[in-house]
């Protein structure tokens, strides 16, 4: 008994049940039509037919949900899972409780929420609500969305680096999305970031602090800096954003002292010194590089760099005096202005 | 009792709790194998599935864990032959290892025992320890790499090494295209997983980490999302999957990001499924590290490690972040 339950549950996990039709409809709407309405637009037509294949229809249309990219919309998944009939799969003695009930729909189920997580779907309480108007309230299948209801708000915000709130759910321009990455990446909260807006839809992003200017103040006539190029995601975004540093002028921060438990008081002064000066350390001087400026650019080629690099000269005079090396330009790693 | 049952999973996605660098030499030594069964005109299309109470579900779960591995096909037996071949570099390797037990035990062997002392409170406010750090090959070579392309189950690509800022750089590409093979449902992972052992394979717990209130990293990420696994497998087979999970976040740039994670906010996963039952990470049960990637975003991703290690903040008060749920006494969890 128990294996004949367990054993039809894992051979639907690892056979596909479709249908032919329900594939041929999916496939044959034109690449260019294939959105949400036409999506719905098949869900809504096997529920008018009541047709009892719902298992079936269900696995045929999660293969072509990336296809007509509604991957990530809560509102199919509960238009997808609302096909399950109400009620009748609801088990109602102590041995269908214990058992799989109605194995072959409630996988479907599984799968169907398995993918939503996977593809970082919130669950809401809706959904829960129609999980158990089919299955029960403490089904396998009800579980599983009890469990996603449960732990996924509970990580949703366990990143304190990134809003994601910012982020999901909102078509943002190039020029947003590097001022998103360049307030994630600046680590000194008096970090200003700014937007310059040029013509032809060009822009420029700077995250610059008062103490990186000061910073390159202090720089001395032909010293050298760098500008480089390096990538950073926002969520899927991937974002292209450049570094204004330079050589370290302090050695490596020693980042731990051996504390002993009688306190050595001989040298009192020069420890005194010595705690003044590394207090004064700057979090802009990192260990093998001092960072002076964050940026991003609507292009990123040595031209755009160097009008990004006249753009700062306004607000860091020094920036003249200095022999500035832009290495973005892939092969051509040393080109001096 | 059936601690692990999950009957709620789709495929072992996560076989990252159980990569190790051996099986994948052991998957070749296989293929040999199946071209010498060829050769003898003995084709075998499927293996017979053994028939088990609990039916043939390949779902690892407590009551059919393959092997210590949790991958199907893994078979650690190999040839005497190929024993002794081994031997002179095993007994090198164990006895290196031995000895520098047995100078550590000498060396330690004072009055003194810093776990005691910290047992009892000796251990201060912002204490830190640094147990890994990644200057070295050698240091590096304890961390073993993995992503899904090493057991062609996908297209991602992933390295580790040595920087010249004596760092390490874990660095690949992730791709979440399937195999068109008709098992592989998921895709898209890459790993790195401490296999710090003592001599003769005895394994070393992450005991000495116990009166530390956070795991501490220095590391400089590139904006994705990592996932820091403490590996607890024990001696029975249902806990071979145990780990410890929170995720890692990084902000990217070129800073570097100190990361603190306190132990009290690690959740109890099963080859990284999230249980319904949830306890605190013990630390004396903990034999290893992993750092995971598995964002669903297909590209390019490099983390820059510095160092791995704990610190104490004796502020931080909290046992165990998440309440911990249970569930009415007659439904399918119960079985």
């Amino acid at each position: 008994m128990i294996s004949n339950f367990v054993r039809s549950f894992s051979r639907s996990l690892t056979t596909r049940n479709e249908l032919v039709h329900v594939q041929k409809h999916f496939e044959g709407v034109e690449p260019e039509k294939r959105d949400r309405e036409s999506f719905l637009a098949a869900v809504a037509q096997f529920k008018e037919k009541r047709g009892r294949t719902h298992v079936e229809f269900i696995n045929t249309a999660l293969k072509y949900m990336k296809d007509y990219g509604v991957h990530k919309d809560l509102e199919t998944y509960k238009t997808l899972l609302d096909i399950f009939p109400k009620g009748k799969m609801i088990p109602q003695t102590a041995f269908q409780k214990i058992f799989l009930h109605y194995p072959m729909q409630q996988n479907c189920c599984v799968k169907v929420l398995d993918e939503m997580e996977w593809h970082g779907v919130q669950p809401d309480k809706e959904i829960h609500d129609i999980v158990v108007n089919a299955f029960g309230e403490w089904n396998f299948a009800t579980k599983k969305v009890k469990r996603m209801l449960y732990w996924m708000p509970k990580l949703k915000h366990s990143n304190k680096y990134l809003d994601r709130r910012h982020v999901e759910g909102k078509s943002l321009s190039p020029s947003e999305l590097a001022g998103i990455a360049l307030k994630m990446m600046s680590r000194d909260p008096a970090a200003a970031i700014s937007l310059l807006k040029l013509p032809e839809d060009a822009w420029m992003v700077t995250s610059q602090s008062l103490s990186q200017q000061k910073l390159i103040e202090d720089l001395k006539t032909g010293d050298e800096i760098f500008v480089d190029r390096s990538t950073v995601y926002v969520q899927d975004n991937k974002i292209d954003y450049i570094i204004l540093s330079g050589p370290p002028k302090l050695p490596p921060l020693e980042e731990f002292k051996k504390e002993e438990m009688d306190e050595n008081y001989e040298n009192w002064f020069e420890d005194w010194k010595k705690r003044r000066t590394e207090a004064r350390r700057s979090i802009h001087e990192q260990d093998f590089e001092i960072i002076y400026a964050l940026g991003a650019l609507y292009k990123n080629d040595n031209t755009t760099a160097f009008r990004w690099i006249e753009n700062l000269q306004k607000t860091n005079k020094n920036l003249e005096t200095l022999r500035i090396r832009l290495r973005l330009d892939g092969n051509s790693k040393f080109n001096a202005i | 009792m059936l601690r692990n049952l999950r009957l709620l999973r789709v495929k072992p996605s996560t076989s990252v709790a159980f990569y190790s660098k051996e099986n994948a030499d052991i998957n070749i030594r296989d293929e040999k194998k199946n071209e010498l069964k060829d050769f003898n005109n003995k084709v075998q299309v499927m293996e017979k599935k053994k028939v088990g109470i609990f039916g043939t579900s390949n779902v690892p779960m407590n009551t059919n864990f393959p092997n210590p591995k949790g991958v199907p096909g893994y078979d650690p037996e190999f040839s005497v032959k190929e024993l002794l071949a081994e031997l002179p570099n095993t007994t090198k390797k164990q006895s290196k290892l031995l000895g520098g037990e047995m100078r550590d035990l000498i060396k330690s062997a004072g009055v003194e025992k810093v776990e005691l002392l910290e047992d009892i409170g000796f251990l201060r406010h912002n204490e830190a320890r640094v147990e890994y750090k990644f200057d070295t090959k050698e240091k590096l070579d304890l961390w073993h790499l993995g992503c899904d392309s090493d057991w062609k189950e996908g297209f991602s690509k992933c390295s580790f090494v040595n920087t010249q800022n004596k760092t390490g750089l874990f660095s690949g590409s992730i791709s979440t295209q399937i195999v068109k093979d008709g098992r592989v449902e998921r895709a898209g992972w890459a790993s790195i997983k401490l296999e710090d052992r003592k001599s003769f394979n005895r394994k070393k717990f992450l005991t000495k980490w116990r009166n530390f209130s956070h795991l501490f990293l220095k590391i400089r990420g590139d904006g994705r999302s990592y996932k820091i696994m403490l590996h607890s497998p024990l001696s029975m087979d249902f806990t071979w999957g145990d780990s410890f999970s929170y995720p890692l976040h990084t902000h990217g740039g070129p800073y570097w990001q100190y990361e603190k994670i306190p132990f009290s906010k690690f959740f109890h996963t099963v080859a990284g499924r999230i249980q319904d039952r949830q306890y605190r990470v013990n630390l004396e049960d903990c034999s290893s590290i992993g750092i995971v990637l598995m964002d669903r975003i297909d590209g390019d991703f490099s983390l820059e490690i510095d160092y791995i290690g704990v610190y104490n903040d004796t502020t931080h008060i909290e046992d165990f972040a998440y309440e911990t749920y249970t569930l009415p006494v007659f439904n399918t969890h119960g079985f």
